[in-house]
């Protein structure tokens, strides 16, 4: 869907008239369907459209993977779907072994679930997105979790493994439940789960949907002694299964399954690691510009009203702060919409407007005013907070500004100067937040983004009003970074001194 | 890591206007699979309940008065990777936003102009980590014209006509918050029969319950007099 208002295009092969009434009935209106009687048509369709095409749908009951693999070779993303009437079980080992099918219905199909793949598939949404693991995955040993309840049938075919030279560590789990807590205890290591179906408690098929949305790196597949279709066809479409094992097992044969899984998911674990380093390189580029963009809207209004460094400064403070991390989203919105022109703007027009009316206000003499406010502040309700600061903002004093500041800071955390202490400390006051507070900021101006909010403009402005206020008076303000969140002080002179 | 292994959404809401949550929350109470963990107005409050009440699925407002929900919403995420997130959203959004909000990791997106069903809808397809997008929102517009001029035709008559006399008949005591046994004397049938009727009301108008059925009669009501002035 790159032209947003264009319908994605769906290549539809089909057999038999009466499936292509049902198909059509069900999704014309929603896709342009590309409709073909025979694979000779398909491949025109494919030739002229390419990798235009978001989804293939096969509505045959012979299966041939030649269309498919066609598909994949020239658009390696399309959404490959097979609709079934009587599918059998073979059918579908031998389509997850091809890796040529995502997902297989029956029929009577379920409409909206195929219109909601192909549209994720057609937005380039990866619905199954792959966590990163921190470990260098090159030289690392990992582990095949088996699980079965058939306790000695598992610990022959792991001695068998062993002695077959299995690549993985090999873990037995005689349950589902036991599988879990291994699962939890190892999933950095763990590089594949095989599980029988047919367990006491917990199935097989719903082991491996949890993993699924928990672990979804580790490679799932699923065994079973019995002809159940309908748990083969869950299997694929839900928990995501990269294999079926018919049993009875064959040693050689399982050995050579894992062998290939784990190529598998040392190559998604390195695809993952690619797509993460040049993300991160990508986003570098524009956070750079974004900085450039704000420094040239902002430096002189800046400069004028606290001196030269108050943008360094607030910079410096917000590089303390690990705010939430960038990933395709943030990349996307900066890429493809106007977010990267509306924060440098909306941000530096905030700022200014804030700034205009601060430039009347005096340098106070002594900080007894503010020091008596502060005290009554971190004592007083909501109700009674906002009435003194209302109040206290008519001031002509510049200090005053900062309450104001720390109001907003204070709300985007759902708190209020209650969570604030003023600490008497020789011949100053130290106001800083109280044991197990903290101010809460998931993103800044020098993050990753996937909207502007009001909310966060807001609280940056007055972060950056109050850095460069407490510089223009020379206070002593400190920021403590930690993850999404910081802590802050602030040194105000006693009124003796 | 909680696995949430018997499937049952375990459901934390966070919408700021009460009366919202409210309505959203009385029509999910009763759905037995369906437990309700948590609720917020704030999304640092939700952030903050979040440990304690382990959520499986998380429906969020777009717009809260502390924090925007996108970005609650992220953060739920790095704290639960497995929490399925329902953006509610004021209006129909853009493809564009609709792929941003997908890669953020939210499963489903539902405007507030769509009806609880959408949301029972998206409820039930995401609970299984899946993203589930409405299709009905990016269809064809002269095509979604067309099928809404079909639901309304379909709505104020071919649905209705699905029920025998008798059921129309009882469905309409049933509007007027006619109590069953009294139906049963109009009708000069027993209590139990009227009973089996309004369950056969409720399998075909695809219902689960009673008041889904007073409001489908007031709105065929409302339809019919609307008829009568066209014409």
């Amino acid at each position: 869907m790159n032209d947003r208002e264009e319908l994605p295009k769906v290549l539809y092969r089909f057999d038999y008239a009466e499936d292509r009434e049902i198909f059509v009935e069900a999704f014309q209106g929603y896709f342009e369907l590309l409709i073909c009687k025979t694979d000779e048509d398909a491949k025109l369709m494919l030739e002229k459209y390419g990798a235009h095409i978001s989804a293939l749908v096969i509505d045959q009951e012979v299966i041939d993977s030649s269309l498919s693999s066609l598909c994949k070779s020239v658009h390696p993303k399309i959404l490959s779907i097979q609709l079934h009437r009587d599918i059998a079980l073979d059918a579908i080992v031998s389509l997850l072994d091809s890796g040529l099918t995502d997902k297989c219905f029956a029929k009577p199909y379920d409409a909206n679930i195929i219109r909601s793949e192909i549209f994720t598939a057609a937005l380039g949404v990866d619905d199954n997105r792959l966590i990163p693991l921190t470990v260098d995955g090159a030289d690392k040993t990992f582990s095949v979790l088996i699980v079965d309840d058939e306790k000695i049938a598992t610990k022959f075919l792991s001695k068998q493994l062993q002695h077959l030279g299995c690549p993985c560590h090999i873990l037995v789990a005689a349950n589902a439940e036991e599988a879990l807590v291994i699962i939890e205890e190892q999933k950095s290591n763990l590089a594949m789960i095989i599980s029988d179906h047919r367990m006491p408690g917990i199935t097989g098929n719903q082991l491996l949907s949890e993993v699924q949305k928990y672990c979804p790196h580790i490679i799932r597949m699923l065994t079973s002694a019995y002809e159940e279709v309908d748990i083969a066809l869950n299997a694929v479409n839900e928990g995501r299964i990269y294999r079926y094992i018919k049993k009875p097992w064959n040693a050689e044969e399982i050995n050579s399954i894992i062998k290939l899984s784990l190529f598998e998911f040392k190559s998604r674990l390195k695809k993952a690691r690619e797509q993460e380093l040049n993300l991160q390189q990508q986003y570098q580029l524009i956070l750079d510009e974004r900085k450039l963009n704000i420094e040239k809207n902002l430096i002189e209004v800046v400069n004028k009203f606290g001196g030269e460094g108050g943008l360094e400064f607030f910079y410096a403070c917000l590089n303390q702060i690990s705010p939430l991390p960038s990933g395709k989203a943030s990349l996307r919105a900066s890429l493809e919409t106007d977010i990267e022109t509306r924060l440098v703007l909306d941000f530096s027009n905030k700022v200014k407007q804030r700034l205009l009316p601060l430039k009347d206000k005096l340098l106070p003499t002594s900080s007894e005013a503010v020091v008596t406010l502060i005290r009554k502040l971190c004592e007083s309700d909501i109700e009674a907070t906002q009435h003194m600061l209302s109040e206290a903002v008519c001031s002509m004093y510049l200090d005053v500004e900062i309450l104001v500041c720390l109001q907003q800071l204070l709300m985007s955390s759902g708190l209020d100067f209650r969570a604030m202490a003023l600490l008497d400390e020789g011949h100053e006051s130290v106001l800083k937040l109280k044991v197990g507070t903290d101010l809460s900021l998931y993103r800044h101006i020098l993050s990753a983004h996937t909207q502007v909010s009001e909310q966060m403009l807001q609280q940056q402005c007055e972060l950056l009003i109050l850095l460069l206020i407490c510089r223009k008076l020379d206070l002593d303000i400190a920021i403590e970074g930690s993850a999404q969140s910081f802590q802050l002080s602030i040194k105000l002179p006693n009124a003796c001194t | 890591m909680t696995f949430n292994i018997d499937n049952k959404i375990r459901l934390f809401i966070t919408v700021e206007q009460r009366l919202y949550r409210d309505a959203v929350l009385f029509d999910l109470v009763n759905q037995k699979d369906i437990d309700i963990v948590g609720e917020s107005s704030t999304g640092v409050e939700t952030l903050s309940l979040l440990d304690m009440s382990a959520p499986s699925t998380l429906i969020i407002e777009e717009n809260l008065k502390d924090m925007d929900g996108l970005t609650i919403a992220e953060a739920a995420l790095l704290k639960i990777p497995s929490l399925v997130v329902i953006l509610l959203v004021d209006d129909a959004i853009s493809q564009n936003r609709l792929a941003i909000y997908l890669d953020s990791g939210i499963k489903s997106v539902v405007s507030k102009k769509q009806s609880l069903q959408d949301l029972n809808k998206s409820l039930n397809y995401t609970r299984n980590g899946h993203v589930y997008i409405d299709g009905e929102r990016y269809r064809n517009e002269s095509e979604r014209l067309k099928s809404q001029v079909w639901k309304v035709e379909n709505f104020s008559t071919e649905l209705f006509q699905l029920l025998s006399e008798r059921e129309q008949e009882v469905a309409k005591y049933i509007a007027d918050h006619i109590p069953l046994k009294r139906i049963a004397e109009e009708l000069g049938v027993s209590h139990k029969t009227v009973h089996t009727y309004k369950e056969r009301i409720l399998i075909k108008l695809g219902f689960e319950r009673l008041p889904e059925l007073v409001v489908y009669m007031k709105r065929l009501h409302f339809y019919s007099l609307q008829e009568g002035v066209c014409q």
